[in-house]
């Protein structure tokens, strides 16, 4: 059980996290900078033009440009990358067979999320959840071997050690 | 002979809670060397354009201007002067309507005069038509809306949408009869406040407004899609 968390993979995820949660505040910020622009322009439109504007609110969350984000959406979207990142740094201190597969299988799901299912399902709960259980699922895997491959680094150095005595 | 018909409220739903619907229609012969009269029908009004190429001519003209410029470019062409007179007493959606016909005609051109080529139904489900102005300035559009959308159990949050000036329907009936109806997003697309969905049929408006947003996600997904992947 004590192999499943290890400190150093542990400081590359909340490294990681944090990156996440500060992308994602900084592009709201920066959307809601970009709609108070427009609603000030929307309401002298306004005033000449009722019709076309009608409640400010209602068009800026319907316009394409000027919609509203959503925290959760927005989080799923970019989640991947940051993790693509960890996998790849993870690979200079343990390079095994399956870090290389999971590197590999990431590289692929990304490609999918970023042309097409990102877009597509960041706003499904189960797709957010899956994301979730990808970022939890990978930091005890990627923990666990770290902590297996450190011990047998450490038993074959022994064995040698001690082989190079007997000598 | 062929119809183009668009059907929408020129009374703006958020501000005057008012609904009448205006009728707009082009019937006539579309072949490309076709030369017989195309009847333009505008609510009560009875106009023509003399053959398919001056309407083509006249909806190029048309694309992307401001309501001045309608006007002058309606009045260069032989219309009843009545009909010409009484459009700068016209609102703005009214006139997103109006723009809308000679837009939605121009895009369909094509398929309208080559039918075994080019297939109709893929320019009017899940499309933009954009009314390009010249000007490096945000441009509007038209937007179809999805297909799937348009079914019979939704039929009643279309009508709905389309009181709220969110929609207007549009429909083509072909020589062989057939008829392609579908809707779509016009030019002056009007902010209409969360309480004004709340309908008989749907006493909270939550069915209506989230069929409306599922149109604009559809829509969202298609932006995000060509930002994203153009080369």
């Amino acid at each position: 059980m004590e192999n499943l968390i290890n400190y150093v993979v542990f400081l590359l995820f909340l490294g990681g996290l944090f990156s996440l949660v500060l992308s994602v505040i900084i592009i709201i910020a920066k959307q809601e900078h970009k709609r108070s622009i427009e609603r000030e322009r929307l309401k002298v439109v306004q005033q000449q033009n009722p019709e076309a504007v009608g409640d400010i609110e209602a068009k800026l969350n319907d316009s394409f440009e000027f919609r509203k984000f959503d925290f959760w959406e927005l989080l799923t979207i970019w989640g991947l990358q940051p993790l693509f990142i960890i996998c790849f740094v993870n690979l200079f201190s343990a390079q095994g067979t399956i870090e290389v597969i999971i590197a590999f299988a990431l590289t692929i799901f990304i490609i999918l999320h970023e042309f097409w299912t990102g877009n597509q399902y960041s706003k499904n709960g189960w797709y957010q959840f899956f994301i979730l259980v990808l970022w939890v699922g990978l930091f005890f895997t990627i923990s666990y071997r770290d902590n297996i491959l450190k011990q047998e680094k450490a038993k074959t150095e022994q064995t040698t050690i001690d082989n190079d005595k007997q000598k | 002979m062929i119809e183009l018909k668009i059907k929408g409220n020129k009374e703006s739903y958020q501000l005057t809670k008012k609904l009448d619907y205006l009728d707009i229609s082009l019937t006539g012969q579309f072949d490309f060397n076709a030369d017989s009269r195309i009847n333009f029908r505008y609510d009560n009004y009875n106009l023509t354009f003399e053959n398919r190429n001056k309407l083509f001519k006249f909806a190029e003209e048309v694309r992307g201007t401001s309501l001045d410029k309608l006007i002058l470019t309606f009045s260069k062409y032989d219309f009843e002067t009545a009909f010409v007179n009484n459009l700068a007493n016209k609102k703005s959606t009214e006139i997103g309507l109006l723009k809308a016909i000679f837009l939605i005609y121009y895009w369909i051109d094509l398929p309208l005069t080559n039918p075994t080529d080019l297939d109709l139904e893929k320019q009017l489900f899940n499309e933009f038509v954009v009314d390009w102005t010249n000007q490096p300035e945000p441009q509007k559009d038209i937007y179809f809306i999805d297909k799937r959308h348009v079914t019979p159990t939704n039929a009643p949050y279309i009508q709905k949408l389309i009181d709220l000036n969110l929609l207007a329907s549009f429909k083509v009936q072909l020589i062989d009869n057939t008829t392609i109806s579908t809707c779509f997003i016009p030019l002056v697309k009007p902010g209409v406040s969360r309480e004004n969905f709340v309908t008989e049929f749907d006493t909270k408006g939550d069915k209506t407004y989230s069929f409306w947003k599922n149109i604009l996600k559809d829509r969202d997904i298609r932006i995000t899609n060509w930002i994203n992947n153009r080369f």
